[in-house]
């Protein structure tokens, strides 16, 4: 426990020291992996699934704002769509702008939560959002979720049948949109997924809040529960097929470790951003770089044990060289001792730090 | 001569402005009500064209049944329907709107105060070393007043 504790307080050092080229890296590798994915599931635009054009296209994602980010990246699922059928990617256009005009509007950052839903859920991995939502966000990303589950099937359905959609003429404009239309509204398996999803960001956010020890663990864990309770439910109740059970508990498990992990990683640690900033007065122009102050310092130590009872521990006086005199051997247990001891009262701090928080 | 409080006040307030202050103080020259209801009007509009959108969608799922049924759809209740649900819909989404207009404009009042409160600060040391600098010019400060013995 000690030792994750000093290992998060080194995490938090590390953000605070290079959050400069971590955030854009971390973007950067975000939106790759999304574009990839996409090319993947859905690649119809040769152009589009060019490697240099992803690569620039993530380029610049790391740069612009969340919300933009999104805007390019639903651009570029329709260009995909566009490929395949113009039709479906009006109709994609228009779903995506009802979304917009009804939500995004107020909470432009949310849209992360449409593009990622369904990378998650070709990734197989879709539990994991709904508990990271449930975790930091407010219980209004239900939204979010349950548009980004619609998204997905609609894509699902476009990769699914992209055989039925090519086969169809271009005089078979109300055929074509029709039967997305009808495949994506009348699939029971979205409507269950987007109730699961509600539940469990609604669960996971009302235990999180909750006044007791853990509560972050134990909201996870419980969505994780209510999950794989969720669907097997739901299952039962529209005769899908669609989630078998290893997958469900399997994609359920690598979700949970998942969030526990970005909760430890990024959630969990309370770092401020060091700032840049540009402001003049009448004499002097100023380039200021405020570097935020830690308050808990964790130990620079390296224990070295030497040991004095060397009979005991014959492992321990193997490594303590016989050509150290006494006096210097002496003192190195002073400092030892010191070190310990300060290292047990900075990791103290620490462990107080985040059960404050929670 | 810097000053190192000024330089600290500075910061902050320059990196509240680039940050949080780069959408909040523009609000600040609106009072609440104004604010709230340029907000609900913008969500007036917004809503209304989702709602056509919406429209718009369903009749494409069903324009083949639609155009077939056309002749037994009793077009004016059709449109009494969609209009009935217009009003549903605009009055829910303007009812959100006003409670998260609301909650946005009380919290960014919070931090405009802040900020209000250091600008407020870096005038008065702002005003105070003009002062010395003006007094300098005409010939010493106090400071010079006291070693002269006056």
């Amino acid at each position: 426990m000690m030792n994750l504790l000093v290992f998060k307080e080194r995490l938090r050092q590390f953000y605070s020291k290079n959050d400069f080229y971590l955030i854009p890296a971390a973007k950067f590798v975000l939106a790759l992996v999304t574009l990839l994915v996409l090319n993947q599931y859905i690649g119809f635009s040769a152009p589009l699934k060019n490697l240099a054009v992803v690569i620039i296209i993530a380029l610049l994602c790391s740069f612009i704002p969340v919300s933009l980010t999104v805007a390019l990246m639903a651009a570029f699922i329709l260009g995909h769509v566009m490929e395949l059928s113009i039709e479906l990617a009006a109709i994609m256009l228009l779903l995506l702008l009802v979304m917009y005009l009804g939500y995004y509007r107020f909470a432009a950052r949310d849209g992360i939560v449409l593009i990622l839903m369904p990378i998650l859920m070709i990734l197989k991995v879709p539990y994991l959002m709904p508990l990271l939502v449930g975790l930091v966000a407010t219980p209004a990303s239900v939204i979010s979720v349950a548009f980004g589950t619609m998204l997905y099937y609609s894509l699902y359905f476009i990769s699914e049948n992209t055989l039925r959609i090519t086969n169809l003429s271009t005089d078979d404009l109300l055929t074509k949109i029709h039967m997305f239309m009808e495949g994506l509204f009348a699939n029971p398996d979205m409507y269950v997924a987007m109730v699961v999803f509600a539940c469990v960001v609604i669960v996971v956010y009302l235990i999180r809040r909750l006044p007791i020890n853990y509560a972050w663990s134990i909201a996870i864990v419980t969505g994780s529960i209510v999950n794989v309770a969720g669907f097997l439910v739901g299952g039962m109740l529209v005769k899908s097929s669609s989630v078998s059970m290893g997958a469900l508990l399997l994609g359920t498990l690598l979700s949970m470790a998942i969030a526990f992990l970005v909760n430890f990683c990024v959630f969990s640690v309370d770092y401020s951003r060091t700032e840049h900033a540009q402001f003049e007065d009448d004499d002097y122009y100023y380039y200021v770089k405020a570097v935020p102050k830690i308050s808990v310092t964790t130990p620079d130590v390296r224990v070295k044990r030497i040991n004095a009872r060397r009979s005991r521990h014959p492992r321990t006086t193997e490594r303590s060289s016989a050509s150290r005199t006494a006096a210097s051997r002496n003192s190195r247990q002073r400092v030892t001792v010191s070190s310990e001891r300060n290292a047990r009262r900075a990791t103290e701090r620490t462990a107080r730090q985040p059960s404050e928080k929670e | 001569m810097l000053n190192e409080e000024k330089i600290k006040l500075m910061t902050k307030m320059a990196v509240y402005e680039q940050n949080q202050g780069r959408k909040e103080i523009p609000m600040s020259k609106f009072f609440r009500s104004d604010y709230i209801s340029l907000g609900m009007i913008k969500t007036l509009i917004a809503s209304t064209i989702a709602y056509v959108f919406m429209v718009a969608l369903w009749l494409f799922y069903d324009l083949e049944k639609f155009m077939n049924d056309l002749a037994q759809t009793d077009v004016l209740n059709l449109g009494r329907t969609i209009l009935i649900l217009y009003v549903a819909y605009l009055i829910i989404s303007m009812l959100i709107a006003y409670l998260v207009y609301r909650y946005k404009f009380t919290k960014v009042r919070e931090s405009l105060k802040n900020y209000n409160a250091g600008l407020k600060e870096i005038n008065h040391i702002q005003e105070a070393e003009g002062r010395i600098r003006e007094e300098i010019e005409m010939g010493g400060s106090d400071q010079y007043d006291e070693s002269f013995g006056i």
